[in-house]
């Protein structure tokens, strides 16, 4: 009897403190950032003795856009093509234990290694030079577990008679993905990008030796640098005293567009589908 | 009487784990074959042999030869043998969305594209199953909307949109109301005049008022096969008649 009330009152506990510091951290950000945002901080860029000091955060949204919608076509489409070889196409699960077990390995790579891998090999050896689609390349990486595993797992929510009914009816694979299973899980799929964006626009480290700069205008091709929002709201915490108040104005923007977002995929992934 | 399906020492694997054991029958042509026997004996197992749906799943396989009239099964691409070999499972699952898409799924797939073909079949077999007058007004209404019989009506009438030469069915009444199975019974009567069934039922008094022959499977094997009057009235197998007396199942 105590014992299952400690267990519980221990349960509760832990509930309580995780949402109470998730919920501390949200008001205090936007607290502390509110009063940077105005419209001249959304629409302009940083200027100022100490750079962000004053004027805006433009192009690092703008840069920041640059990054994830590339890093989520990057890893986003490779990440559906695996979850679909895994559910319909790999008939031996000992190979599908293999996929499974690099796709972990990608999962727990550092991201800094992802971004010194992207440097070295993108950058360096392929020359592309330090640019949005080698960070974007790093950050995909970083991401493409992250999309598979929850595409997977939506396709396996599939009914199976469904499936079968269609190969029952002498359909191939390949007609039955693409016309009943991918169909079936777009919005799961949809949704799991979406997160997958948020967690991209969320990581420094991929894009500090490979394409995020201090400074830049906004991006107008993918083969040059960008500022991205994390990278700039650490340049402005370095900085010192001076732009720590733009620094809480970029947190603000970045967990707002965070929050939306994940409301969006929340929506999305909750949504009926074709009733 | 002329055999349109042979099966020859039939065996079927999950991983490791054997679901059927040697199992030989045949199937009559035209005529409805009802499948007996307790749950877990095989009978879906039996059924996904037979259009090689089986060796789609992961980890399954089967050993052992199928006749389809005089080819191996072995022998006809899977995807060209399920055309051939229709299959409506349990739980009426059309695909989420219209009547009218789920009846062309299968005939666009095979390369059916003008529009009046296209048509000719789907009014051609939702007739066949007696949903055209129910439905007609209503082709391009989601087929989730419809009743579970119409469902399960309109699955058949989808596997029928291929013309098969055979059509399995497995417990396609056990989710349905006795109202919707009688409408049912009523309509594969009618359908054997063109097509080969082969119906796996729980219920036994629906298998002795619709099937021409009745196969009983227990644990893997098949026990005993032949004519329905003779296997309900004149069992020569114990299992078969503790089977029917219901001492298990
Ligand atoms: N996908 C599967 N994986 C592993 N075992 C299975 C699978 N499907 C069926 N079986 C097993 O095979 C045996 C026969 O199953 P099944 O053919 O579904 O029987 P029935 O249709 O007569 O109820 C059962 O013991 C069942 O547990
Ligand atoms: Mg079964």
């Amino acid at each position: 009897m105590l014992k299952a009330r400690l267990t519980k009152m221990w349960a509760y506990a832990g509930m309580g403190l995780v949402l109470g510091i998730v919920i501390f951290i949200f008001i205090y950000i936007f607290a502390k950032g509110a009063g940077s945002i105005d419209l001249e901080f959304l629409l302009e860029s940083p200027r100022g003795a100490v750079l962000g000091m004053e004027g805006g955060i433009f192009p690092a949204i703008m840069g920041s856009l640059a990054f994830t919608l590339t890093a989520v076509v990057l890893g986003g489409i490779p990440a559906v093509a695996t979850a679909v070889y895994i559910v319909f196409i790999c008939k031996r699960s000992s190979f599908e234990n293999i996929i499974r077990g690099v796709l972990q390995c990608i999962a727990g790579i550092p991201s800094i290694v992802l971004g010194l891998f992207a440097y070295s090999f993108l950058v360096r050896d392929l020359a592309i030079g330090r640019c949005i689609l080698a960070s974007s390349a790093a950050l995909a990486v970083m991401i493409m577990p992250f999309i598979e595993a929850r595409v997977e797992k939506s396709l396996r929510e599939i009914p199976q008679q469904m499936l079968s009914s269609s190969y029952a009816l002498g359909c191939s694979r390949g007609y039955t993905v693409f016309h009943i299973a991918l169909p079936y899980v777009r919005q799961e799929i949809i949704s799991a990008l979406i997160l997958g964006g948020c967690f991209a626009m969320g990581a420094t480290p991929p894009l500090i030796f490979t394409g995020g700069v201090a400074f830049s205008g906004v991006p107008q091709t993918l083969l040059e640098p960008a500022m991205a929002l994390p990278l700039h709201l650490y340049l402005l915490v370095a900085q010192g005293t001076p732009s720590l108040g733009a620094a809480y104005g970029t947190a603000f923007v970045m967990m707002a567009v965070i929050l939306i977002s994940n409301a969006l995929a929340t929506f999305y992934g909750r949504r009926r589908r074709w009733k | 009487m002329e055999m349109i399906l042979r099966l020859e020492k039939v065996s079927a694997y999950y991983g490791k784990k054997s679901a059927l054991k040697e199992v030989s029958m045949s199937v009559p042509k035209k005529q409805i074959t009802a499948i007996i026997g307790p749950s877990g004996c095989g009978k879906s197992t039996l059924l996904r042999c037979i259009n090689s749906l089986l060796s789609e799943e992961k980890d399954a396989s089967y050993t052992g030869d199928i006749f389809l009239g005089e080819k191996n099964t072995r022998d006809i691409e899977g995807d060209e043998l399920r055309r051939r070999i229709g299959m409506v499972f349990q739980t009426p699952s059309p695909f989420p969305f219209s009547v009218y898409k789920n009846m062309t799924y299968a005939p666009k797939y095979n390369g059916v594209h003008s529009k009046k073909e296209l048509d000719r079949i789907a009014v051609e077999k939702l007739k066949m199953t007696g949903l055209f007058d129910e439905v007609s007004a209503e082709l391009d209404k989601s087929a989730l909307k419809l009743s579970g019989g119409q469902q399960q009506r309109l699955c058949i009438a989808r596997a029928l949109t291929v013309d098969p030469e055979i059509l399995m069915l497995d417990e396609p009444c056990s989710a349905l109301d006795i109202k919707s199975s009688a409408i049912i019974e009523k309509m594969l009567a009618e359908l054997k005049k063109t097509y080969t069934i082969i119906i796996v039922t729980h219920n036994l008094a629906q298998a002795k008022r619709i099937a021409d022959r009745t196969v009983f499977m227990y644990d893997g094997h098949v026990i005993e096969e032949g004519p329905t009057d003779e296997i309900f009235g004149n069992p020569k197998k114990e299992e078969t008649k503790d089977f029917l007396s219901g001492v298990f199942g």
